[in-house]
């Protein structure tokens, strides 16, 4: 499986990091958003094509700015726009600005909030069946 | 035309037997189409199941001038059909059909439907592709009998088909057009899953829907008549000649995907210009 | 320069399997331009990680998708058993790739079938889904269910299935791959599909790298990428390389996806002659902690899993991302330029599943 590194970085380093993998071979994977009740960050995939990854893990807040790849890497412009939409961060120069109607959810960054787990009875696990 | 008790005869055993006739067909092919795909498919009599169904459903419409052009369509379908059976002028007959597809076109226009207009306009490049084959039909016919005239042509002297081999397979080459059948079912699909939707009569339901049907009940009777008429003077054999045509519609539809309307018009040219010119050229050397 | 109008394509169209929007600008029949939206069927199944338990979760996240829901389930639990270290056995493993290949095969099937539905062939859409029959049956026989199996479990499977119903179902897919032969030789042969096919939607490789097409979206344009290559489950004890074709058109796509289902086949073949014996479970105590992120092949490219868990039984965050929607990008760069007639085959093309690109 695959060595699970996430190097750390900072909003500001991401254009740069883009356009330093990019001239390695990499390209773009995928991004995603985690919340959680104590931190908030965005994973940054990049990909290979010998099929190895390097990721990257950025801070970031709701309502935050962060600057958008998008220039160096087009396939980034629906990731970046499902995490503004869902999350709330905002991201400076997307190429193409869906402006919060991507997924047009009845109520806006569904997903910044983050509720404390359900206290629930645990489900009785079935036996393995033969 | 005059007018005698054979003509009238003829006419009324086309209005009464052909929506008949031209429905058991359809079903037939529904069932055969089936069968063909693996499936057990829709009863023999679904298509007049169908049109009984349609009949009964509420009219929602936005425009209601489509209702006048649709009965416009049906009326000259109609019409051509009684001139054929009635022994009338052949090149008349064909001509009002191209009239009745010209109200299908408009009423198709007179919706407010995208989908629709690019029906129509597929539907006139359609025409534009198999209106020169049809009437170099009529023309050869002519040449070889000396008369427009759909009696004198289906009592004249051998099959006409000695005459006119390469137009007849010209006919069949287009028929598939006529009939709506894959490769060439470009401007309404009877399976409605294409980009234009259900294309020309994306717009059209209930009573009007169900007009559409018959006329092209009526209209395939038609165009099966006219490939009668290569035969007419065998029965046994033309009509043996008019099933297996139907038929082998049938088969085409189902084992060819739908070519876009660039393919249509210049295969169905290129037939033209090579099976239906040629003949004519050799008629009139004869 | 014709008159410009805007037809809508989708989301409620016959020619497409899952709800997709695209406004398209047509000069006469030209497609000079679409604006894509979607968002119809978004559900927001991620964020159902705070209400159900990390075992419950499997059953959510195989219900992202009808048509790619195992691997999904397999995606889930292969990542949480990452983040635990929980080694499943061996045989777990062979029946995971297992089912696997048999979803991998019927969904190229569905997908061949929509295809030719897309070009008005509506008798060899009949013929595919009809063998799919057969596979769907395969399944029914050995977890119970057509669509949805929930036979992943955190820990293993929930199912086993004995040596001999696998050496059946073996005979089974050889009758299988008899029936497939003609089907894909018209795919591949005949004049009216070539017509409508070659040339289509070309996508060249450095394009298709850079736009981030996955799956044979990408391997079409002649890159050898897989995931499967990453021995997961059984696949690094499994001999198959990556099916490529060098055109990148839809035509190349078609060629891809077809051969993908013999060599599918073939990787079952292998699974069953080598599957070794054994348990299917192992229980698993304790809940998550850390963070993992894994990718599988799905038969729509590769899937990204990422799973972060807290040390409690709810985790933090499931992330699942979608070889779709990776392919969005790509499919609005080879739209333009086509004829309205196109559209359907170069929207099927990029094997939609809208569901699992929404959530």
């Amino acid at each position: 499986m695959d060595p699970q590194v996430f190097f750390p970085a900072v909003k500001t380093e991401v254009v740069e990091i883009a356009q330093r993998n990019k001239a390695l071979g990499y390209r773009f994977a995928q991004m995603h958003c985690v919340k959680t009740p104590s931190e908030m960050f965005i994973i940054y995939t990049f990909e290979k094509q010998d099929l190895s990854i390097e990721q990257y893990r950025i801070p970031a807040e709701t309502d935050g700015a962060v600057p958008s790849v998008s220039g160096v890497f087009l396939a980034a412009v629906l990731y970046e726009n499902e995490i503004s939409e869902l999350y709330g961060v905002e991201f400076t120069g997307m190429a193409i600005d869906f402006g919060g109607t991507l997924y047009e959810t009845a109520k806006p960054r569904a997903f910044a909030e983050v509720a404390a787990p359900v206290k629930k009875t645990p489900v009785k696990q079935a036996a393995v069946a033969e | 035309m005059d007018v005698t008790a054979a003509t009238v005869i003829g006419i009324l055993i086309y209005l009464a037997a052909a929506p008949v006739v031209g429905g058991l067909l359809a079903g037939a092919d529904r069932v055969v189409s089936a069968r063909m795909q693996g499936r057990y498919g829709p009863p023999l009599l679904q298509p007049f199941y169908d049109v009984l169904k349609l009949w009964q459903k509420e009219n929602i419409v936005v425009n209601r001038q489509q209702k006048v052009y649709i009965l416009g369509f049906f009326v000259f379908v109609v019409i051509a059909g009684c001139i054929l059976f009635g022994g009338g002028d052949l090149l008349l007959a064909v001509f009002a059909l191209t009239l009745a597809s010209v109200f299908l076109i408009v009423a198709a226009y007179s919706t407010f439907s995208p989908y629709a207009h690019i029906g129509a306009e597929r539907e006139m490049i359609q025409m534009v592709s198999y209106e020169p084959m049809v009437i170099l039909t009529v023309v050869g016919m002519y040449m070889a009998t000396g008369s427009f005239s759909s009696v004198d042509i289906a009592r004249h002297d051998g099959m006409l088909f000695l005459h006119l081999p390469f137009i007849f397979l010209g006919f069949l080459f287009i028929l598939t057009i006529k009939f709506r059948k894959s490769p060439f079912d470009i401007s309404m699909s009877h399976h409605a899953h294409q980009e234009i939707v259900r294309g020309l009569t994306t717009e059209f339901s209930g009573r009007d829907l169900a007009l559409i049907e018959i006329a092209h009940w009526y209209e395939n009777v038609f165009l099966l008549g006219m490939v009668y008429l290569f035969f007419a003077p065998v029965p046994v054999v033309a009509v043996i000649v008019t099933l297996a045509a139907y038929f082998l519609e049938v088969f085409i539809d189902n084992n060819n995907a739908r070519l876009k309307w660039q393919h249509a018009l210049a295969s169905s040219w290129a037939v033209t210009l090579v099976l239906g010119v040629s003949n004519v050229v050799l008629l009139a050397f004869r | 320069m014709g008159e410009r109008t805007i037809i809508p394509f989708g989301p409620q169209h016959p020619v497409l399997p899952e709800p997709l929007h695209l406004d398209l600008i047509l000069e006469d029949e030209k497609v000079v331009g679409a604006v894509p939206s979607i968002g119809f069927i978004h559900r927001g199944l991620e964020k159902l990680v705070e209400k159900r338990d990390f075992q419950e979760m499997a059953f959510v996240i195989e219900r992202i998708c009808g048509i790619c829901s195992f691997i999904h389930g397999q995606g889930y639990v292969q990542t949480i058993e990452a983040v635990m270290g929980v080694e499943i056995p061996e045989r777990a493993k062979y029946l995971r790739s297992f089912w696997g290949e048999l979803s991998r095969v019927h969904s190229h099937l569905l997908w061949l079938g929509l295809m030719a539905d897309a070009f008005g062939f509506e008798s060899l859409f009949m013929h595919c889904w009809r063998v799919r029959e057969k596979v769907l049956d395969i399944f029914e026989e050995t977890t119970g269910g057509r669509v949805i199996f929930s036979v992943c479990k955190v820990g293993g499977l929930w199912k086993n299935v004995d040596d001999d119903t696998l050496r059946r179902i073996g005979g089974v897919l050889k009758d299988v791959e008899k029936d497939i032969r003609p089907l894909t030789d018209v795919f591949m042969r005949d004049y009216t599909v070539q017509k409508r096919c070659v040339g289509l939607g070309v996508l060249t490789k450095d394009e298709a790298f850079q736009l981030g097409a996955v799956g044979p979206m990408l391997r079409a344009s002649g890159v050898a990428m897989d995931a499967r290559k990453l021995g997961y489950a059984a696949y690094g004890d499994m001999e198959f390389e990556p099916v490529t074709e060098n055109a990148g058109d839809c035509q190349a796509r078609i060629a891809v996806r077809a051969r993908e289902i013999y060599q599918s086949l073939d990787i079952i073949r292998q699974c069953i002659e080598k599957m070794p014996g054994g348990e299917v479970a192992v229980p698993v105590k304790g809940s998550p902690q850390g963070e993992y992120l894994s990718r599988l092949e799905q038969p729509r490219g590769e899937a990204v899993y990422y799973g972060k868990g807290n040390g409690t039984k709810y985790l933090d965050r499931f992330r699942v991302r979608t070889p779709t929607f990776a392919n969005l990008i790509p499919l609005l760069h080879i739209i333009p330029g086509c004829d309205l007639a196109d559209v359907p085959l170069l929207a099927l093309t990029i094997d939609p599943c809208i569901s699992c690109t929404e959530r």
